[in-house]
């Protein structure tokens, strides 16, 4: 029943997409507008398919994709560490409150010219923007969820002489990764959008400057058709990131449980 | 019978309630003790207490002539909420988790043959891979009494295990426990507010009122007549 129901909610999305691209495509072919604002969805999709066979697009969205695990594997990281630290210690819970509240509302754009200023224009600076994007809203998800973990569980830890790093990595991950989830699909999110924002400023070095600086490219040399082929790619990656990969965790752990 | 658990002028104050005052309480091994009272009165404290969850203000607790000072793997608590299960663990992962961390380096096979064993114990043979949400109230806490008796504690503390199910299901529950009580020799505090569950399970019942012990009652024959329920009623 419910699958059917879903069913239908998708086919009702690709009508919705397929008159858009009828709308499209007649925009491209009966008006006056010049194919270089609006190509023909042919000459996208031929942009699309060379650019797939050459390789091009595919590097680069394999370069971005690759700024961004390393981003977020990086974040993951300092925030499990950071959000331990705080429930142990009052103090470093202090501390890293601070940080949350002075650098959470500061968009990592706005960091640019520092960071150019400070680590230059080269893939680091897209991963230390990648990782400030990521790694405040995931230490205020990790916390809220190690603070709403049942007290049952932290007696139960104590109880069976688990030590604190076992009762963390045993007890409290696990109990709070609907939060944990939630915080990385927001990390994503606004990694995905950081990167493709900071590869546009910041360039190419050696030929490698990921999918935002393709995009860019692409309009610096008028290759409208091949500019729409790279945003047709970052559609497809964020849907399938989205509704796949973190569909797929959500079933495999917290649907599977019951605590979604 | 040796002494288990030895209570000495235990006083525990809440900002300026006193909730336990100069309390003296022993218990000898294999020992079944319920301990009742109106609520609020400070059962689910004194457990506490023992289990070493929460400091005392004076006096002693000790186990096995050694002071109480922190939780122990001698003395393992089986709490009232249903999710006291690991949610993310299935039913039989449930039940190994504490064995992975006992003091005798368990391997895993034992972990498997010992969780199977108490599985068939507490009578859930076919539910080993159910997650805690696939399973009813009574069968969570059987789950419950499985993972705690597994660790082969000497003391089990429970603090109305059984509070939120159906007579039926209690009533199972305890003939299940007592079974287990009877084969292992286990010393097990049970808190509950039922009188009736009292006089089924306990050999003593220990009845907490007003911060002190009011009265202690033999309770051998383990029936519970009508005019015993309303005698001890009357007390409370
Ligand atoms: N952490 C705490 N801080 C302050 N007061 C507390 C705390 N824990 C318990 N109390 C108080 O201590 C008293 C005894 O509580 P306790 O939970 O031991 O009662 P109980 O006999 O188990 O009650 P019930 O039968 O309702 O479970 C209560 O008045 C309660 O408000
Ligand atoms: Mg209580």
């Amino acid at each position: 029943m419910k699958n059917k129901v879903y069913l239908q909610g998708y086919k009702l999305k690709a009508i919705w997409v397929i008159l858009a691209l009828i709308i499209w495509e007649s925009i491209a072919r009966f008006s006056s507008v010049t194919s270089l604002a609006f190509p023909s969805l042919t000459l996208i999709g031929k942009a699309l398919i060379e650019s797939i066979i050459s390789g091009e697009i595919i590097n680069q969205m394999a370069f971005s994709l690759g700024l961004i695990i390393l981003g977020l594997i990086i974040s993951i990281l300092l925030a499990l560490i950071m959000s331990s630290l705080s429930i142990i210690n009052p103090i470093v819970e202090n501390l890293v409150d601070t940080c949350i509240s002075i650098f959470h509302p500061l968009p990592g754009i706005a960091l640019l010219p520092l960071i150019i200023l400070w680590i230059g224009t080269g893939y680091k600076a897209v991963v230390f923007i990648i990782i400030h994007s990521v790694l405040w809203p995931m230490i205020l998800n990790m916390v809220a969820g190690f603070k709403a973990i049942p007290q049952v569980y932290k007696k139960i830890g104590r109880n069976y002489e688990f030590s604190t790093g076992k009762i963390i990595s045993k007890i409290y991950i696990p109990a709070s990764l609907p939060y944990i989830i939630a915080g990385l699909k927001i990390g994503w999110a606004r990694a995905w959008r950081a990167a493709i924002s900071a590869e546009m400023i910041f360039g190419a070095t050696g030929g490698k400057g990921g999918i935002g600086w393709y995009i860019f490219n692409k309009r610096v040399f008028m290759d409208t058709p091949g500019l729409f082929a790279g945003l047709i790619v970052i559609i497809i990656i964020g849907i399938l990131v989205e509704d796949l990969a973190f569909g797929k965790l959500e079933e495999t752990t917290i649907k599977k449980w019951g605590i979604s | 019978m040796k002494d288990i658990i030895k209570i000495e002028k235990l006083t525990k104050t809440y900002e300026d309630n006193i909730i336990l005052n100069n309390i003296d309480l022993t218990i000898t091994e294999g020992e079944f003790v319920c301990l009742i009272g109106p609520s609020g009165e400070g059962k689910t404290t004194l457990l506490n207490l023992i289990g070493g969850f929460i400091e005392k203000d004076s006096g002693n607790i000790k186990f096995q002539g050694k002071e109480i000072r922190k939780p122990t793997r001698d003395c393992i608590m089986v709490f009232q909420e249903f999710d006291q299960l690991f949610s993310w663990k299935n039913l039989k992962e449930n039940i190994g988790f504490p064995l992975k961390n006992s003091r005798e380096k368990l391997s895993m096979e034992e972990i498997n043959n010992l969780s199977t064993k108490y599985i068939e114990m507490v009578k859930l043979k076919g539910f080993e891979n159910h997650y805690p949400h696939q399973l009813s109230g009574g069968m969570k806490q059987r789950v419950a009494l499985a993972r705690a008796l597994a660790t082969s504690p000497k003391v089990l503390l429970m603090d109305e295990p059984f509070g939120s199910l159906d007579a039926q299901t209690k009533s199972s529950l305890h003939s299940t426990l007592l079974d287990i009580w009877g084969k292992t020799n286990t010393t097990i505090i049970f808190v509950t507010h039922d009188v009736r569950e009292a006089l089924t399970l306990a050999d003593r019942i220990v009845l907490l009122k007003e911060g002190i012990i009011r009265e202690i009652i033999d309770n051998n024959e383990k029936i519970p007549t009508d005019k015993k329920v309303a005698e001890i009623t009357r007390l409370l």
